[in-house]
């Protein structure tokens, strides 16, 4: 069963009808490169690198668990801390201000 | 009125309920029902189902066991992370991260202490420096447990960097929970300990850490404690890191991680150097928080009863609940700060019991029996008013006992009540006397008949002999095997001794007491300890633990005399490397923390406690008789290893004093 969320995130959409399975069951299958679809960086599961050319090569390896790195270096936890440290910052500044 | 001091806490539900459900980066289109067909699309969109879509889509079946995965994103925190087929079910992981358990539980349990009446006069005002250096106390543990939160935590890095936020948003989170528990428990200093009964229902352990609530406030608190350094809080201190460099000189063998399993937050789960020296600073700051705290404590023991019994009877309708499905279970966990999952069956297990919503069957049964007594002392002793909530809560605190199954905290219950009415109920002196005779003989007679199938000798050895057959004879050569075999069918422990005692499998301690028993020096007309600890043993079922417990435990000299560090039981448990299946326990407080502070600290302490307890036994002091039922109970219970049964020890201890009985009357 294919990945539809995470290639639709990272691949764009598109209306190829290529069976992922298939692909996945041919040693032989050559991805055709396509003119029209912009080269992705994608990054495998032990940090390898592959420039993608076509959409089904894009969704090919998204669905055997590539990603294009951007969605995994999301650091929430820098957000959360900026996020609670100026919250609290603010919250003294207010009580200070509110006592004088 | 009622409402109105629910509001905060309902606030708080809500939020995390919110949080749980957040649709924020889900799959827009409609999902299919959880099958054989559909698991992969499940298992491929980690993370971008919501715990909404998959309740909307898939309801709540039997046939989902729902569990918490801490090792996500922060992002993933209230989505399905993954789901793994099991036999007849699927195991449902919903993702959480250590920060926003931290923030949101603790949200939830300061809600929860608002509901508490604040003091008419406010002594203390909340400190930022406190909160400040209790979050960097904190923190360091945290980086300290490598082990733990290596497992439990995706970005857990031991560098203290300005990059490493999971740490800066650790230390910042713990300083806010600290901060914001001064705030509003100052101001409710002088009765907020009578509410501690709660602490059974609300353990607060985080989802995730080892680490608890009420361990971070009270380590606030620690420090308002010592602002007034006092002559004897300056000796005690200084005696204290004595002990402490002592533990951190130690020669051991260094574990990374010790699976704390039920004892989270309250157990150190590394015994590196750093980790010894934190939970060291955090049980003293722990001390001095609880004793700040009862120094300002106005004593009312009827609200402390009232709390007692309410929170005896919602602890077993929690465990009730919780047997209803896997997620009401999971759920329950949560917002309590449980540390070990509920029973999600109503049925009783090993031994026929049932432990419900607390981490023991038998912590809850002491529990439980400790409620009854306090109900037999107020409403039958005191005469106070009986009121039909107090019947309901009386049926689910007794249903509670009897489904634990805690044969030895119901009979020290039955003996203290027989004890009492007899002095209370009973006007003349000579029937009185004569009851108590006639009930001790009844006693001696019927410990005869119980034990009369073995000799004392037998069963003086009991302890030794379950220490050696439990120990790794497995490793010896065959011949050895049929030899030591022979021995200890013969009861022949001084040539077992003397052959095999010092291999590296056989435990310091276990030859420490065969010889002891074997001894050639042995006074003939003193019964032996280690024979006496044996009877006792086989009296009270625990000569099989404790002969485990002794195999297992191999101090060198200094640290069976002073201790192997505070609220750590790596060495005890890995050294000699006896146990395979889950956490197995001394089975006794009293042995536990022998090899936390050594034999002298705790012998020491022990005479003091009888001492005191002795010296404040009194008829009219209840607490006399709680002591007696608690100190009994822990001889044969790990209950100590819990922060909830600490602080009602040390509340008790504290209290039990004379003077505190006439501030208390007067």
């Amino acid at each position: 069963m294919e990945n539809i969320y995470s290639i639709e995130k990272i691949c764009g959409i598109s209306n190829d009808s290529t069976s992922l399975e298939d692909i996945a069951n041919d040693p032989n299958f050559v991805f055709n490169n396509d003119p029209n679809y912009e080269t992705l960086v994608l990054y495998g599961p032990e940090g390898q690198i592959i420039n993608v050319n076509s959409w089904i090569e894009c969704a090919n390896y998204v669905n055997g668990g590539w990603s294009s790195g951007l969605v995994e270096t999301v650091n929430y936890e820098m957000y959360y801390f900026f996020a609670l440290l100026s919250s609290t910052i603010l919250y003294f500044l207010v009580n200070k201000l509110r006592a004088r | 009125m009622i409402l109105d001091k629910l509001k905060p806490s309902l606030l708080v539900v809500f939020i995390i309920t919110l949080a749980f459900l957040n649709p924020i980066g889900n799959i827009t289109e409609d999902i299919e029902n959880l099958t054989t067909n559909s698991l992969s699309i499940y298992q491929n969109n980690s993370c971008n189902i919501s715990l909404l879509q998959f309740l909307t889509t898939n309801g709540l079946s039997e046939n989902y066991i729902f569990k918490f995965d801490g090792y996500s994103e922060l992002s993933c925190f209230g989505k399905i992370k993954y789901i793994e087929p099991v036999e007849n079910a699927y195991l449902v992981f919903i993702g959480t991260h250590t920060l926003i358990n931290l923030l949101l539980q603790s949200s939830l349990w300061i809600a929860i202490a608002m509901m508490i009446k604040k003091d008419n006069a406010i002594k203390f005002r909340p400190s930022i420096s406190i909160a400040f250096f209790s979050s960097l106390i904190f923190g360091y543990q945290f980086a300290s447990e490598v082990g733990f939160n290596q497992l439990s935590n995706k970005n857990f890095s031991t560098e203290f960097s300005s990059n490493n936020y999971l740490l800066l948003s650790y230390v910042l989170t713990v300083f806010l929970i600290g901060y914001a528990s001064q705030f509003v428990l100052l101001k409710r200093l002088s009765s907020i300990i009578l509410y501690f009964p709660f602490i059974f229902l609300i353990s607060g352990t985080y989802q995730n850490l080892n680490v608890n609530f009420f361990a971070i406030a009270l380590v606030n608190f620690g420090f308002f404690n010592l602002l007034k350094f006092t002559k004897n809080k300056f000796l005690l201190t200084v005696v204290y890191i004595f002990v402490v460099t002592n533990w951190l000189n130690i020669e051991r063998i260094y574990y990374e991680y010790f699976d704390v399993d039920k004892l989270r937050g309250f157990l150190a789960s590394s015994n590196s150097s750093l980790s010894i020296f934190l939970w060291s600073l955090v049980f003293y700051f722990l001390l001095n928080g609880l004793f700040f705290i009862l120094k300002n404590t106005n004593i009312n023991d009827n609200l402390l009863f009232e709390n007692f019994l309410l929170a005896g009877f919602l602890v077993v309708i929690s465990g009730l609940i919780a047997t209803a499905s896997s997620f009401y279970n999971l759920f329950i966990y949560f917002f309590f700060g449980q540390n070990k999952i509920s029973m999600l069956k109503i049925t009783s297990v090993e031994g026929n019991a049932w432990r419900g919503f607390l981490p023991s069957a038998e912590s809850a049964g002491e529990f439980y029996g400790l409620i009854l007594f306090l109900s037999f002392w107020f409403f039958i002793v005191k005469k106070q008013n009986f009121e039909i909530k107090h019947l309901i809560f009386l049926v689910a605190v007794f249903y509670g006992l009897i489904r634990s199954n805690n044969v030895s905290a119901t009979i020290i219950f039955l003996i203290l009540v027989v004890v009492i009415s007899i002095n209370y109920f009973i006007r003349d002196r000579k029937n009185r006397v004569f009851l108590y005779f006639f009930l001790t003989v009844m006693f001696l007679i019927s410990s005869y008949f119980i034990l009369r199938q073995n000799t004392y000798a037998a069963m003086g050895h009991a302890i030794v002999y379950e220490g050696w057959e439990n120990s790794k004879l497995n490793l010896l050569l065959d011949q050895d095997l049929q030899t030591v075999q022979a021995l200890l069918v013969g009861r022949d422990f001084r040539t077992l001794n003397n052959l095999y005692g010092e291999q590296s499998y056989i435990s310091s301690s276990l030859v420490f007491i065969t010889e002891k028993l074997t001894s050639k020096n042995n006074i003939s007309f003193l019964p032996n300890p280690v024979t006496l600890l044996g009877v006792v043993g086989l009296m009270i079922n625990r000569a099989e633990k404790w002969g485990l417990f002794f195999a297992s435990y191999n101090p060198g000299i200094n640290d069976a005399l002073f201790g192997q560090g505070v609220f750590n039981l790596s060495n005890y448990y890995f050294d000699i490397n006896l146990f395979n299946d889950g956490l197995i326990l001394p089975h006794s407080s009293i042995l536990s923390y022998i090899v936390f502070f050594g034999a002298i600290p705790v012998s020491l302490f022990l005479i003091y406690l009888i001492y005191s307890i002795f010296k404040n036994a009194h008829f009219n002091n209840y607490k006399f008789f709680i002591l007696l039922y608690l100190l009994i109970n822990y001889i044969k219970s790990d209950s100590l290893l819990y922060l909830s049964n600490f602080i009602l020890f040390y509340y008790f201890v504290y209290f039990q004093e004379k003077n505190v009985l006439k501030r208390e009357t007067k």
